[in-house]
């Protein structure tokens, strides 16, 4: 159970709440100052994005065609 | 930048295909949609699937609604003359009020879905508030909004999870995959790689489950029973948070007394789950430093459905996994931005009005008669009275309005108003639905393409697409993020959003006055008025706002619940003469003529709802309707893999494909959910919405409505199954593939 010491919360969510304060940065705009230092820093961070194979093959299919069917 | 890099420059969007709202790039060609591309922030560019990737095909779809039609032939035969969007709107206003003086404000009903339309920001519910009409429906009444509205009767919020820090995610049934749910299915994959656990609740091997660390394949239907079972552990086990339980619980006494009837053989027997197997998720979920139960659309379809949504509350509450760091979280709204719920004026509304609410008497919880329960605590905890989440905590119940309109009991409802919403196919005893929208004397449908509801309006307006409307995207007070969309394509002349039909009718309807906004943006503007920011300067400066989490929050104003803590035996279940303690309902019994457990209402990955059969591209992906079988049932049966088969049920029938998979669990049987033909449209009746829709077979009589919030049982009803000829009236796609 989630059971935790007063202390071992007041951690954890400073942790998370400045951690949600650093995202809200991303969501910005600005590219420079702060903002653009936490999203090079997060950007670092960020999980590798694998291409997906199939959204391509959902593209090359669409093209030149209306979508309707038959 | 040169005009042509400019017309091709990515604009932020928020998908709408699906309910999920991934944050894409849109970027157009000659004025229209031309391509939808991965967001550009690494933290969302896995958060996109191939519905979001079709957008185009589907924007520009040459049988996209563009003007607005009005009947010329009997109901359903799909004649028309076309229309100005004033002209419409001018008659429909007239013919509203005709029907108001004639049966009164509570004759006038609303379906919609906001997934769909998005700009509606509460002005559907204002002028059916100043109107006088408490009868609007959605179908957030089984799918989110209900378990809303049932999560505020344990402690007054729906939480939403933390998967970020979580160590431990149960899933009832949900199955995010990588091109449904794609950003709930990112973050599983995310918490999983981290080490969290994962333990799938599914009758069916399904992809969530085959990477599970533990699965429990319970016959369907019986959520509450399991989630008895694993607190019959948790209690005498003593892994329950017992700090927490004495400062922030009331009822647990008797609850114990209450789970101590379902000692793990009773729910065994019940479930067909091994027992040692049940000990052991429940030790898993209970012991793991931060724990979450997602929202699943599963437990909202069920007979016992609000004990079972009640028991995932008091799981979190328990085992102290409520509102802290990796468990269940209470979103405060964004202080920056006014919630539907203020906007839509429900103090306008007279009691009286209120109380004719259908659905307000028999199936009271996610009615306004609960609402009004809860205004006291939503003010003292939240700062107002009529707080809502997803859309789903002041509603008609849509089985007693279809009752109505088609039989006028308890009264006449003469005018149904459809925006963004299928209804026909997206409720419960479509035969129902059927002769109720033909017993109308006004009905009235927004949509993008003529779905089979549209088929059967007077009026047809043509909606708008993500594509063409700048939008904040809020998840209807899930959570707390506003997250920007900017329609960079013109839509056409006669086309209008969501908040541009509201508007216009209500100038019609007199009540111009409270209807301000020239533009959509102005109404923005209102809406963001407590964060000091117009639209546009939110707009030029972030593409999303999430105020900072926070925890613990009931520290401060207690729980939104009558006794302000976590009602483990519900006083409001109490007060309206329900029991107030979870308990296991049976659902209808299979027997020799009806052998098999049917489920339905599934989604399957190239459609959302009953939308995208006419998508080329999506179609090709899963070109028929397939019912799922277990390879011993299906050889019982002398049926095989690929074969046609007619799906029987007490209600109704549908034709399907078969599909053998070992991952069934044997007795069961898997039915998509929402098929119709549009190819068909003028060769079967209403584009064959009858052949192969799940709607049909599922009744609404009370033997199969949960009692509390009168949900179906969608999942677990007895059917059978007949072997047939390919059926001749199917278009090659569907025959072929």
């Amino acid at each position: 159970m989630a059971v935790r010491s007063a202390f071992d919360n007041l951690r954890r969510e400073a942790r998370v709440s400045m951690f949600g304060r650093l995202v809200g940065r991303l969501f910005s705009r600005k590219t420079t100052g702060l903002d653009g230092f936490v999203k090079r820093q997060l950007t670092k961070r960020a999980p590798t994005v694998e291409h997906d194979p199939e959204l391509d093959r959902v593209e090359q299919e669409m093209r030149g065609r209306t979508g309707k069917l038959g | 930048m040169s005009q042509q890099e400019e017309t091709r420059r990515a604009k932020y969007v928020v998908c709408s295909v699906c309910d999920i709202g991934c944050q894409l790039r849109a970027e157009t060609e000659d004025g229209r949609l031309s391509r939808i591309l991965p967001h550009d922030n690494p933290m969302l560019a896995r958060n996109v699937c191939f519905k979001g990737i079709a957008a185009p095909q589907i924007h520009n779809h040459p049988d996209r609604l563009r003007v607005p039609l009005k009947r010329v032939g009997e109901r359903g035969q799909d004649q028309w003359e076309e229309i100005t969007h004033e002209q419409a709107i001018t008659e429909i206003a007239e013919r509203l009020r005709g029907t108001i003086d004639r049966y009164g404000p509570e004759s006038w009903a609303v379906s919609t879905s906001g997934w769909n339309t998005q700009t509606a920001s509460g002005m559907d519910r204002r002028l059916m508030n100043l109107v006088g009409s408490p009868n609007w429906i959605s179908g957030v009444s089984l799918c989110a909004g209900n378990t809303a509205a049932v999560n505020r009767l344990t402690y007054g919020w729906f939480p939403f999870p933390d998967l970020m820090n979580t160590n431990c995610i149960v899933l009832f049934g949900h199955n995010p995959r990588k091109h449904s749910w794609t950003p709930i299915y990112n973050m599983i994959e995310a918490a999983r790689a981290r080490g969290a656990k994962v333990i799938v609740l599914d009758p069916r091997v399904s992809e969530q489950a085959e990477v599970a660390d533990l699965h429990l394949r319970l016959r369907a239907g019986t959520d509450a029973a399991m989630c008895l079972g694993w607190l019959k552990v948790i209690f005498d086990e003593g892994l329950y948070d017992a700090e927490f339980v004495k400062d922030w619980c009331v009822g647990f006494d008797e609850l114990r007394a209450r789970v101590d009837e379902y000692p793990l053989e009773r729910v065994e027997a019940i479930t067909g789950v091994d027992r040692e197997l049940i000990a052991e998720a429940a030790r898993m979920y209970a012991t793991a430093d931060g724990a979450v139960i997602p929202w699943t659309p599963i437990t909202d379809m069920q007979i016992s459905s609000t004990s079972a949504i009640r028991l995932h509350s008091i799981l979190r509450a328990v085992t102290g996994n409520l509102d802290v760091v990796g468990g269940d979280v209470l979103n405060a709204p964004n202080p920056g931005w006014l919630t539907e719920a203020e906007l839509q004026l429900h103090d306008s509304i007279s009691p009286s009005q209120r109380a004719k609410q259908l659905g307000y008497e028999k199936h009271p919880v996610y009615t306004y008669r609960t609402a009004e329960m809860l205004t006291g605590p939503m003010e003292r905890v939240w700062g107002q009275r009529w707080m809502d989440q997803v859309m789903g905590c002041h509603m008609a119940n849509p089985s007693e309005v279809f009752r109505a309109m088609k039989s006028g009991d308890p009264y006449e409802v003469k005018a149904f108003f459809v925006l963004g919403n299928n209804a026909l196919m997206s409720y419960p005893n479509q035969h129902q639905v059927h002769q109720a929208m033909l017993n109308q004397d006004l009905v009235v449908v927004q949509d993008i393409f003529m779905t089979p509801t549209a088929l059967l309006a007077d009026y047809v307006l043509p909606g708008d697409v993500f594509s063409e409307r700048s939008f904040l995207a809020d998840s209807w007070g899930w959570s707390n993020r506003l997250t920007l969309s900017e329609g960079p394509v013109e839509p056409g002349p006669e086309v209008r959003s969501t908040f541009a039909f509201w508007r216009d009718l209500a100038h019609e309807m007199g009540h111009g006055e409270e209807f301000p906004w020239p533009e959509y943006e102005d109404l923005l503007d209102h809406r963001l008025s407590p964060s000091g920011l117009t639209f546009a300067e939110f707009a030029e400066t972030r593409i999303m706002d999430a105020p900072p989490p926070s925890f613990r929050k009931y520290r401060s104003k207690g729980f939104a619940t009558p006794s302000g803590k976590v009602e483990l035996a519900s006083s409001i279940l109490a007060d309206l003469g329900f029991d107030p303690l979870p308990y296991h309902r049976e659902g209808p019994a299979t027997d020799d003529a009806f052998p098999y457990r049917v489920f339905s209402g599934v989604r399957e990955d190239p459609f959302f709802q009953t939308g995208q059969r006419n998508i080329e591209v999506l179609r090709k992906r899963a070109p028929s309707p397939k019912v799922f079988i277990h390879p011993t049932d299906a050889e019982r049966e002398g049926l095989t893999d690929g074969s046609w088969i007619r799906l029987e049920t007490s209600t109704g029938n549908v034709v399907a494909k078969l599909a053998v998979k070992e991952s069934m669990l044997e007795g069961h049987l898997r039915v998509p959910h929402g098929w119709w033909y549009p190819e068909l449209r003028g060769k079967a009746e209403l584009a064959g919405a009858f052949l192969s829709s799940d709607a049909v077979l599922c009744s609404d009589g009370d033997e199969f409505l949960d009692y509390e919030q009168g949900t179906p049982h969608f999942k677990g009803y007895p059917g059978r199954l007949v072997p047939i000829e390919p059926p001749t009236e199917m278009s090659t796609i569907t025959l072929e593939g």
